[in-house]
């Protein structure tokens, strides 16, 4: 498993450092892209398998709650049908859930990067940047 | 009329502020909705009726029932049939919130047509 690293990013203090600023969020803005669709990859990938029936029965469910197979052992038959459909439902459910707990891991991932993104440059970072840049000229002037 | 015939190379104020209410409004619908979306429960069946099977809207399994006859063509063609009813119970299901969502939409915006909304919605993309 991948660890996430945060490190969150703030405006920077010092105006002339605004163009180095605006690179780096457009990077981590490309990155954070990159990683979405790579989550969006793994999620497609995600393959759990479930057991019943003292494996008897095999359940593999994928990351959206999709079916990609099931085995069930031709001795499993011998089960009343009530109880093999009972069976059945189980590895099915346990397959699903391991693969809902995946898929949850791999958003959660995703997610953490995408909120590691530097603040947007709204219209109080252009105001801010007015006013100093004012009192910049005033205290020059005086 | 306005409706969601929107001209995305020319929008005036006043379709932007109808936008929001429209959305706000279709906001609280979903939270409605999200309830009556986890209720719902798909079926689907194969093997000539001797295997059901019940799903939720997010996919998950809910019920497989079997039939009497249900093990008669083999375990491997019972795995296939179990597997084919999974699959049209999840498709029923997700009929079931279409149905859901357009109807509540439908009463909420009338004249909304999600589809072309949709169709919007990728072309920004």
């Amino acid at each position: 498993m991948t660890t996430v690293k945060i490190r969150t990013m703030s405006w920077p203090s010092d105006p002339s450092e605004d163009s180095h600023y605006l690179t780096e969020v457009v990077q981590r803005a490309q990155a954070a892209v990159r990683d979405l669709r790579q989550a969006e990859r793994l999620i497609a990938e995600v393959e759990c398998t479930g057991e019943a029936a003292q494996g008897m029965i095999r359940a593999k469910a994928g990351g959206h709650g999709v079916m990609r197979g099931l085995h069930i052992d031709p001795r499993a038959l011998r089960l009343d049908p009530r109880a093999l459909g009972a069976e059945v439902t189980k590895a099915i459910q346990q397959a699903q859930e391991a693969a809902a707990g995946r898929t949850g891991e791999i958003v959660a991932e995703a997610t953490a990067r995408v909120g590691a993104l530097p603040e947007p440059l709204d219209e109080t970072f252009v105001r801010h940047r007015v006013e100093s840049a004012a009192r910049d000229l005033y205290s020059g002037g005086l | 009329m306005f409706g969601f015939e929107l001209d995305l190379g020319d929008l005036r104020e006043q379709d932007v502020d109808r936008s929001g209410e429209q959305a706000a409004r279709l906001e609280a619908l979903l939270a409605e909705q999200e309830e009556r979306l986890a209720e719902i429960v798909g079926t689907g069946t194969a093997a000539r009726g001797q295997v059901t099977a019940g799903a939720a809207v997010d996919g998950r399994v809910l019920e497989v029932t079997l039939g009497p006859q249900a093990t008669r063509e083999g375990s491997h063609a019972l795995a296939e049939e179990i597997l084919l009813a999974v699959r049209r119970a999840q498709e029923d299901a997700q009929r079931q919130a279409e149905v859901l969502l357009n109807t509540a939409v439908e009463e909420a915006i009338p004249g909304l047509d999600l589809a072309k909304v949709n169709e919007q919605l990728n072309r920004l993309g």
